[in-house]
């Protein structure tokens, strides 16, 4: 060929240059042409001794601060929540009210089966979980505000330091983040960490942070039980649970060998008011999905617990798993029951609830703790059960799929379950100690 | 005699104000097809000026000139293989360390530059201070300042087009230094590009410089060379 | 500067964001984030962009939407190897 000098020259060049400088031709003359630049700019440009900062910058040097940070993202989900139940509570009266008429209509049906199919199974069961479809909206109107106008993102880095040093080196926290809506895409974001060790992690406490589908539980009891302090109560779940993912994470990490991490260079977008269509259409985009779930499998497994227990096979599965959950104050059969179906989904604790207790909607709440005798503590050690025990089946499939092993499939089910006990068991019995 | 027609090539980062000069210059009189076999679209006007048939170019924006991208290739084979009588960078005065770079690879090729200090208005909110003329001279090309979006400097802009056509500027353009390693490197490759029928159309000095960066699109050019 | 940032990334004690970095080397930032894709075609650095895959599970094929990771985040630069 003719030109066979001449590449090989390039080679013999390239290799020489290799040797001497440890890295690639085309790296130093990038950065001689860089070089040059830089200097032709000391010579002819002159930048104001302070640059301006923008708005952006100055809001991202307090939200980015290595102490106000974190602190400010959770007095912003605070606020989140306190909004949202401040919100939602008229809606929810109505929905409730509309469904009680609903259950009352449907009693008058003439094979006392099929009427008490349709109001306890069908409306007491998934009645009971669209009541909260203003409380879920609303958060994700909230939510949809954050995502848009930029400020998730800085949540996102803040907490990524944080994992940072707990061993996490990968970009975490978005993975987990996403989980606040469903882990299933959650889990599935994780795909974008690298190390897979780090994504590893990710995935095993993916299923601490809470997704929309036990929103209902919390706000169920939360309303019942604590109904001044509901959004402080909903904080705090979502709190223990990211608190719980964190610890959990840098437990974890720490068994695991360390693998190489990678450190990483974020670019944040830029602030910017978010429109009333783009939220709402991403408001949409999640809810909807809630609605669907509602009217698919919660509608299903709730008109097959029904059948359960029409035909009486509930009491013994319930009386029988029931014990287990005494030392947590909730060894009721209803609730064991309730806690087994959740595993199908969340949010069919709160439907099977309504079924079972096949009551008008408004007070299903104030229902479960006059029939059980609950107090304010044992449900509260209850729903920190529903926020950590066994990740429901679409998460559990999906987990297993992303991992493609049975074992980390079995083990995320059996800490969470195990997790779940022990806190719950230790809510009750500490603060036992201290309420009367 | 003069030459009774000029043709111009555009380029600029993305960004920059290309296509307001663009405008600014031809106003109606353009004319939008595509490159040669492929779908990147290619812009052409034409205007008369101080005598002349100015036919304008606009290539693609891009941000270097490496063979990495289809549009970069595209703006780097018009400048040396069609050899436009002019090449005018637009820059963005207030992101000069960054749209500086792509004006530094028109010079290692050896096109006559013109560089369009664009977005003037920028810069000065930003309270940046650019002394013109040091940058004409350091560069060894005419600056000219401009805020295209308020149609200034466009007349500056022809009459510096013009004598860098006519060869009537007095800058003489700079020469990047690559560090001497490198540059013992460069000085044995062009001994031995010399040899090659490429040097006959490009620069052995941009070919070196090229081989070394391993540029697909150069080594493939040697490849196919044919023994006369 | 290329090889700084290179270093820069090495010795990171944690995320760091871009406007900060280009603050530390003294770059301006368009210039930075340039170098950034300079070093992503060499194959130093790789994007962590948005851009996850669909999804095609959840139980009922319900196409979850939370899979808005392009408002969530920007790009992301990370090391390779």
């Amino acid at each position: 060929m003719a030109s066979e000098e001449v590449l090989q020259a390039k080679d013999e060049s390239l290799a020489h240059l290799r040797k001497v400088f440890g890295d690639e031709a085309e790296t130093v003359i990038a950065d001689a042409r860089y070089g040059f630049i830089s200097g032709l700019l000391k010579d002819v440009l002159e930048k104001p001794p302070i640059e301006r900062l923008t708005i952006s910058d100055r809001i991202d040097k307090v939200v980015l601060n290595r102490w106000l940070g974190i602190p400010i993202f959770l007095a912003i989900l605070f606020g989140l929540f306190q909004f949202t139940f401040v919100a939602s509570g008229p809606f929810m009266g109505w929905i409730g009210q509309f469904f009680g008429w609903l259950a009352g209509f449907a009693e008058g049906i003439s094979p006392a089966w099929l009427s008490s199919l349709i109001a306890d199974g069908i409306i007491g069961g998934v009645g009971s979980v669209l009541v909260f479809v203003p409380v879920i909206f609303l958060l994700y109107i909230a939510l949809s505000i954050l995502e848009d106008s930029g400020y998730l993102a800085r949540a996102a880095f803040v907490m990524d330091r944080l994992m940072h040093r707990i061993g996490l080196h990968g970009r975490s926290f978005v993975p987990l983040m996403l989980g606040f809506g469903c882990n299933v895409p959650a889990i599935m974001a994780t795909r974008t960490i690298e190390n897979p060790k780090d994504r590893l992690v990710t995935i095993l406490v993916n299923p601490l942070m809470s997704c929309g589908a036990r929103l209902p539980i919390y706000a169920l009891f939360a309303a019942a039980f604590f109904t001044a302090y509901q959004g402080l109560v909903v904080f705090s779940m979502y709190a223990i649970g990211i608190t719980l993912a964190i610890i959990m994470a840098w437990i974890f990490r720490s068994r695991l060998v360390k693998g190489e991490s990678g450190h990483f260079v974020m670019e944040l977008p830029p602030y910017r008011w978010p429109t009333v269509i783009g939220v709402l259409t991403h408001m949409w985009e999640r809810g909807r999905v809630f609605l669907v779930r509602a009217g698919t499998i919660i509608f299903g497994v709730v008109v097959f617990v029904w059948l359960l227990d029409y035909f009486g096979a509930l009491e013994p599965i319930g009386s029988a798993i029931a014990p287990i959950f005494s030392p947590a104050g909730f060894g009721q059969p209803e609730v064991a029951v309730a806690l087994i179906f959740g595993i199908l989904a969340k949010e069919v604790v709160v439907g099977t609830f309504g079924t079972l207790f096949g009551v008008e909607q408004g007070i299903l709440g104030e229902t479960i703790a006059m029939q059980l005798g609950w107090t304010p503590l044992i449900a509260y050690a209850f729903m920190a059960m529903c926020l950590i025990y066994v990740p429901c089946m679409a998460t559990v499939t999906i987990i297993r799929r992303e991992t493609n092993s049975w074992r980390w499939t079995g083990f995320v089910i059996g800490y969470t379950l195990v997790l779940g006990w022990i806190v719950a068991t230790l809510i009750y019995q500490i603060g036992r100690l201290f309420v009367s | 005699m003069a030459k009774k027609e000029i043709i111009v090539a555009l380029t600029g980062n993305p960004n920059s104000g290309k296509t307001t000069v663009f405008n600014n210059l031809t106003g109606a009189k353009q004319h939008v097809g595509n490159w040669p076999g492929v779908t990147v679209e290619k812009k052409e006007g034409s205007l008369n000026y101080g005598g002349y048939d100015i036919r304008v170019v606009d290539l693609p924006g891009v941000y270097s000139l490496t063979a990495y991208s289809l549009d970069e290739v595209i703006a780097r084979n018009f400048v040396v293989d069609e050899k436009p009588d002019v090449v005018v960078d637009i820059v963005d005065a207030s992101n000069l360390e960054r749209n500086l770079y792509l004006a530094v690879q028109i010079l290692e090729m050896g096109a006559p530059l013109v560089i369009a200090l664009n977005m003037m208005d920028m810069a000065e909110s930003r309270r940046y201070k650019i002394d013109v003329n040091a940058l004409a001279r350091e560069i060894g090309a005419p600056v000219v300042p401009m805020v295209a979006n308020r149609k200034q400097g466009t007349e500056g802009l022809l009459k510096e087009t013009i004598r860098v056509a006519e060869n009537k500027t007095n800058f003489a353009t700079a020469r990047i230094e690559y560090g001497r390693e490198v540059e013992e490197e460069l000085t044995k490759l062009e001994k031995v590009i010399a040899n090659n029928p490429l040097s006959q159309k490009y620069s052995p000095r941009w070919l070196a410089v090229k081989l070394l960066e391993e540029d697909e699109e150069i080594i493939k050019k040697f490849e196919e060379v044919e023994v006369g | 500067m290329l090889a700084r940032i290179i270093s820069e990334f090495k010795q990171a004690r944690g995320p760091q964001d871009l406007n900060e970095l280009s603050q530390r080397l003294g770059v301006e930032r368009s210039a930075l984030e340039g170098m950034l894709e300079l070093l992503v075609r060499q194959g130093k650095l790789r994007e962590v962009g948005p851009g996850v895959e669909a999804c095609s599970h959840c139980a009922g094929r319900l196409g979850c939407a939370s899979i808005q990771m392009g408002n969530l985040i920007g790009k992301a630069y990370e090391l390779v190897g």
